[in-house]
C-alpha cells in the first residue's frame, strides 16, 4: 500500500495504491491519522489504483467517517469489486461515494 | 482432486500478507477474473484475521492451512485450522443500515464472506476448524 496525499483548495485527497487489508491497513489508518491531525476537515479518498478492500480496511474509513463527519470525506474511483464490498457492507448508503475526483469536489 | 494452491502458514499477519499476495499471483496465473479474484481475495483476508485474532488467541504454534481448487466453473477454497472449535460463520449479520456514528463493525467480515460467496460451509473434523467456500467464475 502506497499512500500519498496532496491539498486542492481545502480540502486534502488521500491517493491510495494497493489492497486495503489486514496487513495494510495499519498503515493506511496512521497515515490518515497523521493527515486529520493537521485539523483537515475536507477528505477525499482516491480508490482509482486499490485493487480491493476487506472488511480491515472498512474499518479504517469508517474510523475517519465519524472523525470528520459524513459530510467531511468523499470517496471516489472504486473498481466494481470495491464498489460491492462498498454496497454489501452498506457503506455505500451511508458514506458519499462519487464516480471520480470532478464530481467528488464539486461542492465539497 | 488435487489442490492447485496450498499453502501453510503460521497464524500471525504477516504471514497472512505473504499468503495472500501468493494466492493473488496464482489466480492471476489462472486467468482468474479480477472480480472473482479480488472477491477471494477480501473472504481469505476476513477469515485468516478472524483465526488468528479468535481462534489462536494466545498460542504462537497455531498453523493454517489454505487450499485453492479451480474446476471450472467452481472456485474453492479451503481454510483449516487446528485452534480452538470456532465457527465464524455463525455470527449474526450486522445491521447495514445504521448511520456513520451508530456504526460498529462487528460480524461485517464474515458477513462479506457469505456475500461474496455462493456456498459456505463449517466443519469440525478431529482437531481441526474447516471452512469450505466455493464461488462460480462464470
Amino acid at each position: 500500500m502506497e499512500i500519498t496525499t496532496r491539498t486542492v483548495g481545502a480540502i486534502t485527497i488521500v491517493v491510495m495504491t494497493g489492497k486495503l487489508d489486514s496487513l495494510t491497513s495499519p498503515q493506511a489508518q496512521q497515515s490518515l491519522d497523521g493527515v486529520l491531525a493537521g485539523g483537515v476537515t475536507k477528505v477525499g479518498i482516491d480508490f482509482t489504483a486499490v485493487d480491493y478492500v476487506s472488511s480491515a480496511g472498512l474499518r479504517v474509513l469508517l474510523s475517519v467517517a465519524k472523525r470528520v463527519g459524513a459530510g467531511g470525506l468523499r470517496m471516489f474511483g472504486l473498481n466494481p469489486s470495491v464498489r460491492e464490498v462498498f454496497e454489501i457492507s452498506g457503506f455505500a448508503t451511508i458514506l458519499p461515494v462519487f464516480p471520480g475526483e470532478t464530481e467528488a469536489l464539486q461542492g465539497f | 482432486m488435487t489442490a492447485g494452491f496450498q499453502r501453510s502458514i503460521r497464524a500471525d499477519l504477516h504471514e497472512v500478507g505473504a499468503v495472500a499476495t501468493a494466492l493473488d499471483a496464482y489466480a492471476v496465473a489462472e486467468g482468474v477474473s479480477d472480480e472473482v479474484r479480488r472477491a477471494l481475495l477480501v473472504v481469505l483476508d476476513d477469515l485468516l484475521m478472524n483465526v488468528v485474532t479468535h481462534g489462536m488467541a494466545g498460542r504462537a504454534d497455531g498453523q493454517v492451512a489454505i487450499a485453492v481448487t479451480v474446476a471450472d466453473p467452481w472456485i474453492e477454497l479451503v481454510i483449516r485450522d487446528d485452534g480452538a472449535p470456532f465457527d465464524p460463520l455463525m455470527r449474526a449479520a450486522p445491521d447495514v443500515t445504521r448511520s456513520v456514528d451508530a456504526r460498529g463493525i462487528g460480524g461485517l467480515g464474515i458477513h462479506l464472506v457469505r456475500r461474496l460467496m455462493d456456498e459456505v460451509s463449517y466443519r469440525r473434523v478431529g482437531t481441526e476448524n474447516v471452512i469450505t467456500l466455493r464461488k462460480r467464475m462464470r
